[in-house]
């Protein structure tokens, strides 16, 4: 299978750039998620690589052929849309059809295509309807469908989750991870979701202000993040962020935050210096008594339910940290409480750069 | 004691509302309401004072003289064709131009279109001789052609501006689906745009013959026979030595008028939303 | 948005290259260049005179006055037609029993034909005969008859009630459509805040409005400086040249006396007239609103 390339690609709009120079290898029948917040230039990747948008500068290859300046519908990928783009006057059979409408198949051939497709994505019942007359999770599912007829090597989705509700979303992840495991495609999706990138995807990138920040295998992007922004933004709740130093005192290294000093084992992990802390909440234990290597005594805050898990604020001395504690906890505030952690859960970023300097100490 | 206040307001406002409306429409439908009795009265009702407002006498001549002498059914004949005919042509250039004006950005681009729009500043009266020259030149005067091209163009900037926000409207992410699934740009424009442009594009049509259905000017200039008059002229002409023709001028406005009726009556919805929404944009 | 620059540009010639040459080019040049000169009907030779014709027509009386009507003509029929028009708008903007019918009556005079109105309401205002009279002297408002046709003043206002009738509903519709476009929540909160009907009007109605308001009435201004059709068939210019409009004066200076460099020297000025109003306003209204093609 082919795989992309993007070669020093830039694109603006107006005065704005929403790509500047970015160069991306995608191999072939790896699952990219292109993670990253609204307007970081995600969509509009997706779009040059269905030719929906032409580049500035720079080239798009797929395998050794240079197609940057190849119209859409000379491609061979496949694109469902945030909001589906759906024809409104044509039935289902129609608007999954279209695809092999314009390969000219028989039309017995397509008959039967759409009809695989269609039960597939189990929604054949509908096929006689209008799109209209159709609910928000079906309707993505003839979208689906359509980007799927046209057997496409590369299949784009460009923040599909976003219109569905919380309960929706979960369930069509579970779907979308089987239904991508089940064929051999490069698929590509962009979402603002780190949950998205987690559950679902190989390999992720992440856009962010018009630049890729980190192209990497999912737990490589997860254990070493690139830079503070990527390592905050890979992960829910976000990372907590302490600015610190790390000094030789009593010639061992220690990580200094005021309220919090945790000695580092090795003395040749990091060199002395201005660093910014980072712990994931989910990390971060909470408890009366704990049996991690470091313990922390701290402050409840406040709990703050989400879904069926926990996020818990603590103060440590002046610092505000959360952690995730999985299920439903209420507790009242400014008790008296102990925070655990792992000194290998432990993220340095050097402050100066925000480059990722090191996990585990 | 406050609710009663303002419950009496409302009534004496209630009543108040209803009463300037039916003003209102008195007021407005007079003219109409004379025509039409001006068109079935004798000659002697018609200026007489006091005015009669109901006729007892009715008396058809004006339309009968109308139908039967007076060339009424050629001018009428060229009104309609030469109004659908400059309708369907002012649709014909217009798409594409609003089409481009939707989706495509290109080389002065707001200025083409400032320019497209200026034509509306054009008064009728001052492009005449220019353009009667031109015509007489081409042998085209007193053709039903001459007014065709002049209405088409009269109504394109309005189709090109008004159909430009209908496109607006239709997602591009549809037309870029169409795209990817396959399918050539011009493919994308007959299956996707045109069909949802339908309702915009149709309601243009019939707002161009709306429009352009009583033009005067160039009619009465650029024609001068039964060939390619149309029925303003032709009315114009039942005024003439012999004193003016009332009942037939009237039987002529309401014949005029009937078709016209008839598409607001029927497609007022559509032409209120079409007119307006696309005025507004 | 595809950049295809070639294709747009292409797409858009017929209409815009129609356009041009027919109505816009073409005719202005021919004006032009006519104006240069002085067509003299007996010899059937022009004559060189460049800017004489201007000059003259700067001097015309005639000329000057029929400036002068059309725009008296359409300040009037303006005020009018926006006033009106706004009430009828608002008050069609109620819900309340045969809505639908009133808007359909109230519609019906844009469909009707200028020059045959002219027809029909020289009858409602014929001296001695007038219906508009009777009805005056039935409301025991006046008591005989009014000179309408025969008085410059009268006349002219007649010419402008002629295009209020047909052209307000213009105005309503699209007032109406701006009137649709402010949401219910609005009315609601003035209410609560126990708004008199006036301040609402004018802090919450009038400010939206603003922008269908000056489309329409820019549409209408340069409308009816082009007025003629009602002029032709009522008035002829009428008592004196109370109503000769500038389009009018046009006309007969072209095709009545064959004074074709005048007439094209008018026509050139008129046109400038018109576009110079529309361009500062269209200017004003699209810099304020940004709206971008």
């Amino acid at each position: 299978m082919d795989r992309i390339v993007l070669d020093n690609v830039s694109k603006s709009y107006g005065p704005k750039k929403a790509l500047d120079n970015i160069s991306l290898e995608i191999e072939g029948g790896t699952f990219v998620c292109l993670l990253g917040p609204p307007g970081g230039g995600k969509t509009t990747l997706l779009k040059l690589i269905a030719g929906l948008e032409q580049p500035d500068s720079g080239k798009i290859y797929f395998g050794d052929r240079d197609f940057t300046n190849e119209p859409p519908n000379k491609r061979d990928v496949s694109m469902v849309f945030q909001d589906f783009a759906l024809y409104p006057h044509m039935s289902v059979f129609k608007n999954i059809a279209s695809p092999l409408y314009a390969k000219k198949l028989p039309a017995l051939e397509i008959e039967r295509k759409v009809q695989e497709v269609a039960s597939f994505l189990r929604i054949d019942r509908f096929l006689g309807r209008k799109v209209t007359q159709l609910s928000g999770g079906e309707m993505q599912r003839v979208a689906i469908g359509r980007a799927l007829a046209k057997e496409a090597k590369i299949v784009l989705f460009d923040e599909i989750f976003v219109n569905l509700d919380y309960k929706l979303r979960e369930q069509m992840r579970v779907e979308f991870k089987n239904l991508v495991d089940r064929l051999s495609i490069t698929t590509i999706i962009s979402s603002p979701d780190p949950e998205d990138a987690l559950s679902l995807a190989n390999k992720v990138a992440l856009v962010h202000e018009g630049a890729i920040l980190q192209y990497d295998e999912r737990e490589k992007v997860y254990n070493e993040p690139a830079d503070v922004f990527t390592g905050a933004y890979f992960g829910y709740p976000e990372m907590n962020m302490i600015d610190c130093s790390v000094v030789m005192k009593n010639g061992q290294l220690l990580i200094d935050a005021d309220s919090i000093q945790i000695p580092v084992r090795r003395n040749d992990t990091v060199a002395a210096g201005a660093y910014v802390l980072g712990i994931r909440p989910e990390s971060l234990l909470i408890g009366e008594t704990l049996s991690t290597p470091i313990v922390i005594p701290a402050k409840m805050i406040f709990t703050e339910v989400i879904g069926s898990d926990t996020i818990v604020h603590i103060a440590v001395g002046d610092h505000t940290l959360e952690a995730f504690v999985p299920g439903i906890h209420r507790t009242v505030s400014h008790e008296s409480i102990m925070a655990g952690l792992d000194p290998k859960d432990i993220y340095l970023f050097r402050k100066d750069t925000g480059l990722f300097e090191t996990r585990g100490v | 004691m406050n609710q009663t206040k303002v419950k009496r307001e409302s009534l004496a406002f209630k009543v108040g509302h209803y009463l300037f409306i039916i003003v209102m429409i008195f007021i407005f439908l007079l003219p109409l309401y004379w025509m039409l009795t001006t068109s079935i009265k004798t000659r002697t009702d018609i200026i007489h004072w006091p005015p009669i407002y109901i006729p007892k006498v009715i008396d058809f001549e004006g339309y009968v003289r109308v139908w039967e002498h007076q060339n009424i059914p050629a001018f009428y004949l060229n009104t309609i064709i030469v109004n659908i005919s400059a309708a369907l042509l002012a649709v014909a250039f217009g798409i594409p131009g609003a089409y481009a004006a939707s989706r495509y950005k290109f080389w002065q681009k707001d200025n083409i279109m400032f320019t497209i729009l200026s034509v509306r500043f054009l008064p009728p009266a001052t492009a005449l001789l220019p353009i009667f020259i031109l015509f007489k030149w081409l042998h085209l005067i007193d053709h039903p052609l001459v007014l065709i091209i002049i209405y088409a163009g009269v109504n394109l900037p309005l189709v090109v501006w008004v159909l430009k926000s209908f496109f607006d409207e239709i997602p591009l992410a549809m037309e870029e689906s169409y795209l990817l699934d396959g399918h050539s740009r011009l493919k994308s424009f007959f299956k996707i745009i045109i069909p949802l442009g339908a309702p915009g594009i149709a309601a243009m049509f019939m707002i161009c013959i709306f429009l352009t259905w009583g033009e005067f000017l160039f009619a009465i200039v650029l024609t001068f026979s039964q060939k390619a008059q149309t029925l303003p002229v032709g009315t114009a002409n039942l005024e003439g030595d012999i004193g003016v023709l009332w009942n037939q001028i009237a039987a002529c406005g309401v014949m005029a008028a009937i078709p016209i009726i008839l598409i607001i009556v029927f497609f007022q919805k559509y032409l209120v939303r079409g007119f307006s929404f696309g005025i507004l944009k | 948005m595809r950049n295809e620059k070639l294709t747009g540009l292409l797409l858009i010639m017929p209409a815009f290259i129609y356009l041009m040459f027919f109505l816009i080019v073409y005719p202005f040049g021919y004006n032009l260049y006519q104006s240069l000169f002085e067509f003299s009907m007996l010899t059937g030779v022009s004559k060189f005179v460049f800017f004489n014709n201007f000059i003259g027509l700067l001097r015309n009386p005639q000329f000057l006055n029929s400036l002068k009507i059309s725009g008296i003509i359409a300040f009037l029929a303006l005020a009018i037609e926006t006033v009106l028009g706004l009430l009828i708008a608002m008050a069609l903007n109620r819900q309340f029993k045969g809505r639908t019918l009133a808007r359909i009556l109230l519609i019906l005079p844009l469909g009707t034909i200028p020059v045959i109105n002219g027809y029909i309401f020289s009858l409602l205002f014929f001296p001695e005969a007038s219906v508009v009279d009777h009805m005056l002297n039935m409301l025991g408002i006046i008591n005989g008859h009014i000179p309408w046709l025969r008085e410059p003043g009268l006349a002219r206002f007649v010419v402008v009630l002629m295009d209020v009738w047909q052209w307000t509903p213009f105005m309503v519709l699209i007032l109406m459509a701006g009137l649709s476009a402010i949401p219910e929540s609005y009315y609601e909160l003035a209410r609560l805040d126990d708004m008199s009907s006036w301040k609402i009007f004018w802090r919450i109605t009038l400010p939206k409005l603003k922008f269908p308001l000056t489309l329409a009435m820019l549409i209408r201004s340069m409308d009816l400086l082009k007025f003629f059709d009602g002029v032709f068939s009522m008035t002829k210019g009428g008592p004196q040249s109370a109503t000769e409009t500038a389009s009018y004066y046009i006309y007969r200076t072209g095709f009545s006396t064959f004074n074709i460099g005048f007439a094209s020297a008018a026509s050139v000025t008129l046109w400038a007239i018109i576009w110079i109003i529309a361009f500062v306003v269209i200017g004003k209204v699209f810099l304020s609103k940004e709206a971008k093609v």
